[in-house]
């Protein structure tokens, strides 16, 4: 097959100067015939059915290109119209994310401002010979529970109390160079006096160190109490200001051959609450 | 010398290869016209027929040149006989000359195509009386684009010639 072709090739090298053996007359009767049918088209529109008839016939072949491109724009606008709604989709859930965040912030700075306001008006309506608003840094969780609050530590001293929005919290363990670390009022051995608004009685509070628990130092086996009973800080000893409520009595053993009855108090400070605290000397 | 050539007798393979090679072009032509509408294009149908007149003298004669003309006629609804004459001329001309043109370098080849081309487009621009600055840059670009492609159809068509028509 491929020797035809060389041999063709070959031939046709060589016979460079030579025509092929088509001659004008051949072509006159086809152009003539051509002739004759443009000029009868022409002056009297002879190829307008045959014209119609194709157009008609033709016309599946001469709207591929307009169907192609009908696919090719609804590809296009397919792909771009989901491809923006998916952009569009990620920068609004982007945005609900940051806004979620600020409102988050925005309600922590509320909470802030709330607890501020309150512990100010606290420091208002009591009249305490000196208090001073600190922020708590870092939290120790139970069961050695502190407090790390920052605030200006050349105005603390070891004797001020500690309050919260929610009531009176604890007391200054250490005053370090930068903060101020606290201990919770039902530390183990801290001593609180109080009373029982129902009866009057002064009693000591003591620390037990477990479970936010207080025990009553020596209370008498005469003393009528029940278990729900509140008790409030006295105030005396100068050291935590009156009226605060330090808990409520949870367990009352009185055992009769006894002088004394053991009881066990609920602290009802919440002490891990809030980002700011007020230190205050009654 | 070359007499056994142009006496060589076709076949019917070569008949139909031909016959769809140059109604492939000339509905691509077509399609191409619709999809680009623009006053001018490249005209694939008279390449293809170059090629077969050049290729295979005997087996296309004026039939085929009249048949696809008419038919670019009526899909480009001119007067009957516009593309048929032009196609007459260029198939006379070719198989005039086509053991000349064979034997030229496919360089040498794309210049008179391109010529040819030119001539194709500038008959309807004057016929059409339209004169334009777009017009011209069409006829400069798709008669470029002609003299381009030819060796890309020139190599399809032989190939395909020689697939199809020759019959061991």
């Amino acid at each position: 097959m491929y020797n035809k072709e060389l041999k063709q090739t070959q031939i046709s090298q060589t016979a460079i100067f030579t025509t092929g053996s088509m001659r004008a007359s051949k072509i006159l009767p086809s152009f003539i015939l051509v002739l004759t049918v443009f000029f009868s088209d022409y002056f009297f529109n002879y190829g307008k059915d045959i014209r119609l008839f194709f157009l008609k016939t033709s016309q599946p072949i001469t709207e591929i290109p307009v169907a192609i491109e009908n696919v090719y724009d609804r590809l296009v606008f397919f792909f771009s119209s989901q491809n923006q709604l998916f952009n569009e989709i990620n920068n609004l859930n982007k945005e609900i994310e940051r806004l979620n965040f600020e409102i988050l912030k925005m309600k922590g700075l509320e909470n802030e401002n709330i607890e501020l306001s309150e512990l100010m008006n606290l420091s208002k309506r009591e009249q305490f010979s000196f208090s001073m608003l600190g922020e708590i840094k870092s939290k120790s969780f139970f069961p050695n529970e502190s407090l790390n609050v920052s605030t200006d530590v050349t105005k603390i001293n070891n004797n001020m109390v500690v309050l919260n929005r929610n009531g009176m919290i604890g007391q200054i363990d250490q005053v370090l160079p930068n903060s101020v670390k606290v201990l919770p009022i039902y530390e183990k051995d801290n001593i609180v006096p109080a009373y029982f608004p129902r009866t009057g009685l002064n009693i000591i509070l003591k620390g037990t160190g477990r479970d936010k628990l207080f025990s009553i130092e020596n209370l008498s086996s005469g003393v009528n109490l029940k278990i729900g009973d509140e008790i409030f800080s006295s105030g005396l000893g100068g050291k935590f200001p009156k009226g605060y409520l330090i808990g409520k009595v949870k367990r009352i053993s009185n055992d009769p051959n006894l002088k004394f009855q053991t009881v066990e108090v609920q602290s009802t400070a919440v002490f891990d609450n809030g980002s700011k605290v007020l230190f205050i000397s009654p | 010398m070359t007499e056994f050539l142009d006496q060589k007798r076709p076949s019917y393979p070569v008949y139909i290869t031909i016959g769809l090679t140059i109604i492939f072009f000339a509905l691509t032509e077509i399609i191409l016209r619709n999809l680009f509408p623009l006053f001018l294009n490249i005209p694939l149908t008279l390449m293809c027929l170059i090629y077969w007149n050049m290729a295979l003298p005997k087996s296309v004669g004026l039939t085929w040149a009249i048949l696809c003309g008419f038919i670019l006629d009526l899909s480009q609804n001119l007067v009957l006989g516009t593309n048929v004459m032009i196609f007459l001329v260029s198939s006379y001309l070719i198989q005039r000359y086509f053991h000349r043109l064979r034997a030229l370098y496919r360089v040498q080849q794309s210049l008179i195509v391109a010529g040819m081309v030119f001539t194709y487009q500038l008959i309807f621009i004057i016929s059409f009386l339209n004169f334009s600055k777009e017009i011209l840059l069409e006829l400069i670009l798709f008669t470029i684009i002609s003299a381009l492609i030819w060796p890309v159809i020139f190599g399809l068509l032989r190939f395909i010639r020689i697939k199809f028509t020759y019959i061991n």
